[in-house]
């Protein structure tokens, strides 16, 4: 273990996921992170790292950051720390971004366009990309630098920030904009001469495909066996 | 068309290769895609439909992968703002093709990697390489599975159109015209599901109906106020 390591680009922090692969999952892109933030050829390091690594791209950083500050702390324990939270912070860093991100701000980002776009066009959309594009840029710089001066600490400290508030109201903003959403698109949906003969139709195809969403058949293939039956009866009568 | 081929690289990076950045998920690529390629209405329509097929989905770790984004770019490229809704229920059946054929793709592309990853681990220290021109090669692929099927998929859905096949009055029209009306109907409990169960409580259900009613007494006061 050396001290003073150089940050690794950006690129390395943002393209975790690109090497993606069914065993090894995002080890690769992990390694290229490492890897870009030693100046010397030597990678006998590589073997000493998991087989396997997974955790959530947007929190990248934090594990690297937390890596980098534990190496460059010089604790005579450093390499024993590096070891075990490469372990573990993966798994954590996974629960907590997929709540953050996944099922947070980005569903309720897109929820809030869809609800603005009868209104606005496709600006709402390119506008929530624009604002998410930037902010979680930020906020994968800044959690790096963040992690990086908290080092191993990083494992308790990253619940004092507020990330599960954050999810939370996310979630209910979310939520609120899909009803939103439902109401200003889907009801304003061009009603074309079949629509209008189809009244009930429209009906049928909802109720059916509730029935198998809700019985968590593949939505996929469920839904659209409702809607090609659902037209094919409509298009037959009519 | 040169412009929706490269959008489809860069929405097939983002989707999970690099940045994940909003792009690539459906309704934000659909009605970036409408708007270059000049049918706002079809892409905002398409956002909303792949919106609610892709809706509850992550795009990490999927085991049923399927790729919303190259269909949700490529609609709008197909059938402009003034074709009849019975091709664009024609070609929005159509992408849902693409839509399996993407995600096949990209599990081909994880196969790739995880073989070429054993590969490299298997080497000598010496004899490996820089693992970032492997790690930028694997990302490059999704950008070329992206830009490859959105070329291929433009030309077969143009080709589509062009075809003639859903001519009002035909029974081939009226259904792919229902089809495309009935549409949002039938996806819609997706959307509402994904929404309710992204919570533990019962409260986004709350929300949901909150902003239901708010845009229902939004419209009627707008339409009172017309």
């Amino acid at each position: 273990m050396t001290s003073g390591r150089k940050s690794p680009s950006w690129w390395r922090l943002w393209s975790v996921q690109g090497s993606f692969a069914p065993d090894a999952r995002q080890w690769l892109g992990w390694i290229v992170a490492l890897d870009g933030t030693r100046s010397d050829d030597d990678r006998s390091w590589v073997d000493a790292e998991p087989r396997a690594l997974n955790t959530n791209p947007h929190l990248f950083g934090v594990l690297v950051g937390a890596r980098l500050g534990i190496e460059e702390s010089g604790h005579a324990d450093a390499p024993e720390l590096a070891r075990t939270i490469t372990e573990v912070l993966p798994s954590t860093l996974g629960a907590i971004g997929d709540r953050l991100i996944w099922t947070g701000v980005r569903p309720a980002a897109v929820a809030v366009a869809a609800a603005l776009a009868p209104w606005s066009g496709p600006a709402a959309a390119v506008g929530a990309w624009v604002v998410f594009a930037v902010a979680q840029g930020w906020f994968r710089d800044w959690t790096f630098t963040w992690a990086r001066r908290h080092g191993a600490a990083v494992a308790g400290e990253i619940n004092r920030l507020p990330l599960h508030a954050i999810a939370d109201r996310a979630r209910g903003i979310g939520a609120f904009a899909v009803g939103f959403a439902t109401i200003a698109t889907v009801l304003e949906w061009p009603s074309t001469e079949s629509l209008m003969a189809a009244g009930p139709a429209a009906v049928g195809a909802l109720v059916a495909g509730s029935v198998l969403v809700w019985r968590r058949a593949d939505p996929f293939w469920s839904v659209l066996a409702a809607l090609v039956v659902a037209s094919v009866a409509v298009g037959t009568v009519g | 068309m040169i412009a929706g081929v490269v959008l489809g690289a860069v929405a097939g990076l983002d989707r999970t290769a690099f940045g994940q950045t909003l792009l690539a998920h459906p309704f934000v690529a659909a009605n970036v895609s409408g708007w270059i390629a000049g049918s706002p209405d079809t892409g905002l329509r398409a956002g909303v439909l792949f919106w609610m097929l892709s809706a509850g989905r992550v795009p990490v770790g999927e085991t049923r992968i399927r790729d919303w984004t190259t269909a949700a770019v490529v609609l709008p490229w197909c059938v402009p703002d003034t074709a009849p809704d019975a091709a664009r229920g024609l070609v929005f059946l159509s992408t849902l093709v693409v839509a399996l054929v993407g995600g096949a793709a990209i599990r081909g592309i994880r196969d790739v990697a995880r073989r070429s990853i054993e590969g490299w681990r298997s080497r000598p220290v010496i004899g490996r390489g820089d693992p970032a021109a492997l790690h930028l090669g694997l990302t490059s692929l999704h950008a070329l599975r992206g830009a490859m099927l959105t070329a291929l998929a433009i030309v077969i859905g143009r080709g589509l159109v062009a075809l003639d096949l859903t001519t009002p009055g035909t029974f081939l029209g009226e259904i792919m015209g229902v089809t495309w009306a009935l549409a949002p109907w039938a996806l819609l409990p997706l959307l509402w599901r994904a929404h309710g169960d992204l919570g533990r409580s019962r409260a986004p259900w709350g929300w949901m109906v909150g902003g239901a009613v708010s845009a229902l007494v939004l419209g009627l006061v707008l339409r009172g106020g017309a």
